[in-house]
């Protein structure tokens, strides 16, 4: 079996439901007819459905998101004045988010940069169903001594039920150390491409539906030295020469414009706008490697300067760390799927806190740490 | 006169394209041509949930944008729709990166088929599993791009070319590149499993 075929067996899954190819061929007619306006955002995937007051997957934080993705969502489409006063706010945080990050250590023997992604999943059985949120955590150390390799962990910090009565449905089952997504694993929902015909199609195999195992308690799932070189994990994408990137606003918007429309984000996203906010969330909010405190000001200094970024307010992330959140609407004419980024910051420090997409209601991630250090990665141990 | 869409299964795809810019309810005969090839597509990369909204999504962002479809560039519309598609993964990447590791985690509970589907490659597939998938998020966006168009999307290097808006010698260039990769992280396994 050569690479090519292996990627093809353990990737392939099973063909869309009927009734989503069908509601998807609707949702066309409808643009068709003229009867969907262009800037609609495309409807929650399926365990998002739910009434969103009632969802409640970390405290605090989601009638903040849904009430600020409502507000949002309305201004995104034109038909209400841009608020400037939330726009300005906007700016107003971003500008002081860039004058604080200022102040963080430029220097370290590591920089360290931890995030911690959740998702909300329903486990046990279909008679006794109960919720859960899932929750790994990655750090990269970026070594900063000529020679001296970093290192990358992930963990799986166990999951937890989401509510009190969630929580008595996991004792009540025996505390299991690992839960199982509810799903029917008999059902066939589909089927994988085969062998290819002559003519270039696959052959359909029968496939059944595969549930998650989900640990409750937490795992070190690896920790290994980290790989240098473009492209590879925690380093910037192609393209993207951190050493190069200016600290002058101007220039550094620049600079990212021209990695954009180079093909930097792998597709044609059309408009600065939301080509300059994909492009400073890698700087501000992802693994890439060593981001200078004055670089990422910079970055926040591009972002304050967009037209369409949004104050939402203050919020509460899932750790319970109090932050300012800022959006931005994408439109799917923009060829991105449209739907809300959020992006929250620390007032105090300028780090970030969170970053997600569609208000964070069924997932999250949040960075847990960001910056130059003199400690150590943990040892190596499971 | 051209005929009702529905009923004229011989119209190319850049006639049927041509003729929704009159007639833009034709547009829905492409979706029926290309719907399960895309998500089959985006469900590989990004989870079937994901599929489920984002496949949709990529035909109506094709239908905003059908004016932009050239025909010059070849009459079909598959690889534009790809090109679409692979364009919404990169706004995805971290479902994208979420997926690569949960099928990377050695142990992850991967699909149960019953015995009579348990073919030998799915078998020896699974062997190489972890060591595959870390290789492949070890690989650049834009390789992977390549990597999948060619695996899940049967493209060849013209319409992958097409796609992505790059050169066809690019795009041998970076399938080349991923592949030895992808070869030196399964060490001499592949060939073992082809013998099996």
């Amino acid at each position: 079996m050569d690479e090519m075929k292996a990627i093809e067996q353990i990737f392939a899954e099973p063909k869309a439901d009927a009734e989503v190819a069908a509601s998807g061929r609707a949702r066309l007619l409808r643009l068709a007819a003229g009867g969907e306006p262009p800037a609609t955002r495309r409807p929650l995937s399926r365990w998002t459905s739910g009434p969103r007051t009632r969802w409640v997957l970390g405290a605090g934080l989601l009638p903040v998101a849904a009430a600020g993705v409502a507000a949002v969502m309305l201004a995104g489409h034109g038909s209400a004045p841009a608020s400037s006063s939330s726009g300005g706010q906007a700016r107003r945080i971003l500008l002081a988010a860039a004058t604080k990050t200022m102040a963080a250590p430029a220097n370290g023997r590591y920089y360290r940069f931890v995030t911690e992604e959740g998702q909300q999943l329903t486990v046990g059985s279909k008679a006794h169903p109960y919720r859960v949120v899932t929750r790994t955590v990655d750090e990269e150390w970026y070594a900063m001594a000529p020679g001296e390799p970093g290192r990358i962990l992930r963990r799986d910090e166990g999951a937890r039920p989401v509510s009190p009565a969630d929580a008595a449905a996991w004792r009540a089952a025996g505390s299991p150390a690992q839960v199982k997504q509810v799903c029917d694993e008999n059902k066939i929902v589909g089927t994988r491409g085969g062998k290819q015909r002559p003519d270039g199609t696959f052959e359909e195999i029968p496939i059944r539906q595969k549930c998650l195992r989900i640990n409750m308690r937490p795992v070190l799932l690896s920790s290994s030295p980290m790989i240098g070189g473009p492209g590879m994990h925690g380093q910037p994408p192609v393209g993207l020469d951190l050493a190069k990137l200016s600290d002058d606003t101007a220039t550094l918007r620049r600079q990212l414009l021209a990695w954009t429309r180079s093909g930097g984000l792998d597709g044609p996203v059309e408009g600065d706008s939301a080509q300059l906010w994909a492009a400073a969330d890698y700087l501000i909010a992802s693994p890439i490697g060593p981001v200078r405190p004055a670089l990422r000001a910079a970055a926040y200094r591009v972002l304050a300067d967009l037209p369409d970024v949004r104050s939402l307010g203050e919020v509460t992330d899932q750790r319970g760390r109090r932050g300012q959140a800022l959006a931005r609407v994408s439109r799917g004419s923009e060829g991105v799927a449209p739907g809300t980024n959020r992006l929250v910051i620390a007032p105090g420090t300028g780090v970030p806190l969170e970053i997600s997409s569609n208000g964070g209601a069924t997932e999250y991630r949040l960075v847990l740490e960001c910056g130059y250090t003199n400690e150590s990665p943990p040892p190596t141990r499971k | 006169m051209t005929a009702p869409p529905e009923t004229d299964e011989v119209t190319s795809d850049a006639e049927l394209v041509a003729s929704s810019m009159r007639e833009p309810e034709g547009f829905a005969l492409l979706y029926d041509r290309y719907f399960d090839d895309i998500h089959r597509y985006l469900a590989a990369r990004l989870g079937r949930e994901t599929a489920d909204d984002l496949a949709a999504e990529t035909f109506l962002i094709a239908f905003r944008r059908r004016a932009d479809f050239d025909p010059a560039r070849g009459t079909a519309a598959r690889p534009w729709l790809y090109g679409i598609a692979t364009n919404l993964v990169s706004q995805h990447r971290r479902s994208e990166q979420r997926r690569l590791k949960a099928l990377g985690r050695v142990g992850a509970e991967v699909s149960v088929d019953g015995h009579e589907e348990r073919s030998t490659a799915r078998v020896a597939a699974e062997m190489l599993r972890p060591d595959l998938v870390r290789a492949l998020r070890g690989l650049a966006p834009g390789e992977r791009d390549v990597v999948f168009l060619s695996a899940l999307g049967g493209l060849g290097y013209e319409d992958i070319a097409q796609a992505l808006g790059i050169p066809a010698g690019t795009v041998g260039s970076r399938l080349n590149r991923a592949k030895a990769r992808l070869r030196r992280a399964l060490g001499d396994r592949t060939a073992q499993n082809e013998e099996a």
